[in-house]
């Protein structure tokens, strides 16, 4: 079956991508200066910026890569989204409110602007960028595998390539002529779906799989699935239950997507009630994993659907063979919603980094940046899909990976840099190499054991790359932050060190 | 506070860089142990202010118990083996998992970071 059979599914997708591209163009003609591409003019409310921070940290990750990784991890999965309950305070106590003074003080659009900001570093300033092109790319990689395999399974096409080549294109049309203007706006009304959607779709899975207590029952009774299915360290080690606790909660404090709204926001005072919205909504979301991730197995158990050939299938084949078509076409409009409110996000990340951070790291300034940023937008577009293509893996997993680069490589540099003076530029930047170098390096030794020169895996079982990437970052910043002494004080910029100071 | 959330970060981070390469029993109950504790660190170093509220001190204290509970709890309940389904249909750790490290802490945060928000000097 295809979204054919049921076409509210092609006219919601329809639809959907229509509203994008009206709301592209409206935003387009707002866009006057790289102010308003890059941080919407500092021009925008709390639920604007709740509810975008929101659908910009979810993404395809959440609602293809969740049950998909549910599907063949059981319950374990969810250790990746528990988190969520203290992660919005902890972003608005460690960053929110610096960031947005900085922000308002200087001429700050980007993270790698608040590094060079905070450590008045050229050399680390580039790093960060380079961080951020490293993860941008990995992560945009993932919207458009998940875009990809989203029109693949709707409109049951066999050519992974062409659909995500499709996705690709509108996804780069929208960015390119609204920026961070549309970004913002879209976001918003992304937001909003994906919050009905969550609820909707969480409700007619469990309908469909025959109410709670028949869903979870069929499971634990099934030979394929049974009890470990639904246990927390049922099917996986506990480095890998607990090492996505450790980098979902901790990480978050490296996500530009997220950092970025803060920017945005036109009143500081107005985050007093930013983790609530945040917190909530992203609770709200998750229901599509839990629903999803329990349904389709369950559904599998019962009988009523084969075993799912690629996991990541989960949430489309649902949508086509069990949803109600209504709910179906809003569905696949809403995860549509998912990934580009990130994707979008990213490539304005994405080509900020490399037309204002990596050139001031080399000395000189581009001068036409609003022009420059919309042709970058489309060399990290490709590097995007084409990582994507050629990773080859689920995308919760391509999704660890690169939000474990970013936290990684920025967390520590920015949680403790901006809540302590005496950080100095040297740590700062030997923590952002740590991260990635350490992060890369233990991937590529997990996934390509038999390659000649590279190792096998070095870790302990379960333990993942991106956990000991995040520590070992800690623990380089610290170490030589605890033995300059008071050396990283002298470097701070009187500005920067109020905000630290408070 | 903020000296406490530096220590802990010097200290728990190696420890976890350790635990994953060395494994082992030991290697994981350290690793579950000081995980939870580095965001709850991070937490404090960026609340502490001059003049903030020390409420803000019993929230960080009531999170790290919350948080060092409900991973103790499905660390040792899951190594009870095939254990026997409870509320809802769900094995007793994964009603932990969900409960104590997701919901107490969606409840626990958000409100309190807006009733802090002036006192801790965060306006």
């Amino acid at each position: 079956m295809t979204a054919f059979d049921k076409p509210l599914i092609v006219y919601g997708a329809l639809a959907y991508l229509l509203a994008m591209l009206v709301i592209g163009v409206w935003s387009f003609r707002r866009t006057r200066t790289d102010r308003d591409f890059f941080i919407a003019g500092q021009s925008i409310g709390i639920w604007v910026i709740g509810l975008g921070t929101m659908s910009a940290a979810f993404s395809g990750f959440v609602f293809l890569g969740g049950p998909g990784l549910t599907y063949r991890l059981g319950v374990a999965s969810l250790f990746i989204v528990l988190p969520l309950g203290y992660t919005g305070g902890m972003l608005c106590w460690v960053l929110g409110r610096r960031l947005r003074e900085l922000a308002a003080e200087r001429e700050i659009f980007t993270v790698p602007d608040a590094i060079h900001a905070r450590y008045g570093s050229r050399w680390v300033t580039g790093l960060a960028a380079l961080a951020v092109l490293f993860g941008t790319t990995a992560y945009l990689g993932l919207q458009v595998q998940a875009l990809g395999i989203l029109l693949q399974a709707v409109f049951g096409t066999q050519s992974l390539a062409l659909t995500m080549l499709i996705g690709l294109g509108v996804l780069v049309a929208y960015s390119v002529v609204g920026g961070m203007v549309a970004g913002a706006y879209t976001d918003l009304l992304q937001g909003v779906m994906m919050l009905v959607a969550a609820v909707a779709i969480f409700v007619q899975a469990v309908t469909v799989a025959g109410g709670w207590g028949a869903m979870v029952g069929s499971i634990a009774g099934s030979a394929e699935f049974g009890t470990s299915f639904l246990e927390p360290l049922g099917r996986v080690p506990v480095f890998t239950a607990f090492g996505f606790f450790f980098v979902f909660g901790v990480g978050v404090l490296g996500q530009p997507q997220m950092l970025h709204k803060f920017y945005m926001l036109d009143d500081p005072a107005k985050l007093k009630w930013m983790p609530l919205v945040l917190s909530a909504s992203q609770a709200i979301c998750v229901l599509v994993w839990l629903g999803l991730g329990l349904a389709v197995p369950s559904l599998v158990a019962q009988g009523r659907l084969a075993a799912l050939a690629r996991p990541d299938e989960a949430a489309p084949v649902f949508l086509v063979q069990f949803a109600e078509p209504a709910l179906a076409g809003f569905a696949v409009a809403a995860i549509l919603a998912a990934i580009m409110s990130t994707a979008d996000s990213f490539i304005n990340i994405g080509s900020a980094a490399l037309v204002r951070d990596l050139p001031r790291s080399f000395g000189f300034r581009v001068a036409d940046q609003l022009r420059w940023g919309r042709v970058a937008v489309l060399a990290i577009a490709a590097a995007s899909a084409l990582f994507a293509y050629y990773y080859g893996d689920l995308i919760a997993l391509l999704g660890t990976f690169a939000f474990g680069t970013f936290a990684a490589a920025l967390a520590p540099a920015l949680a403790v840099g901006f809540n302590w003076t005496r950080v100095t530029p040297l740590a700062a930047g030997a923590s952002i190499l740590t991260g990635l170098v350490v992060n890369v390096g233990l991937e590529i030794a997990a996934r390509q054991p038999a390659v000649g020169w590279v190792p096998g895996p070095l870790l302990a079982e379960g333990a993942l790359p991106s956990a000991v990437s995040l520590a070992a970052s800690f623990s380089v910043l610290i170490l030589i932050t605890a033995v300059s002494g008071r050396r990283g004080e002298q470097a701070v910029a009187d500005d920067v060190r109020r905000l630290i100071e408070g | 506070m903020d000296r406490i959330a530096r220590i802990v970060l010097g200290v728990g981070s190696p420890l976890i860089v350790l635990a994953c390469f060395v494994g082992g029993e030991a290697s994981r109950l350290v690793f579950v142990v000081v995980t939870p504790l580095i965001p709850v660190a991070l937490i404090a170093l960026g609340a502490s202010r001059r003049g903030g509220s020390r409420w803000i001190g019993w929230v960080l204290l009531a999170l790290a118990l919350t948080l060092e509970a409900g991973s103790l709890g499905i660390l040792f309940l899951g190594r009870s083996g095939a254990e026997a389904l409870s509320v809802g249909g769900l094995p007793a750790s994964t009603l932990v998992m969900l409960l104590v490290l997701g919901v107490v802490p969606l409840l626990l945060i958000p409100v309190c970071y807006a009733a802090l928000f002036g006192a801790s000097n965060e306006s």
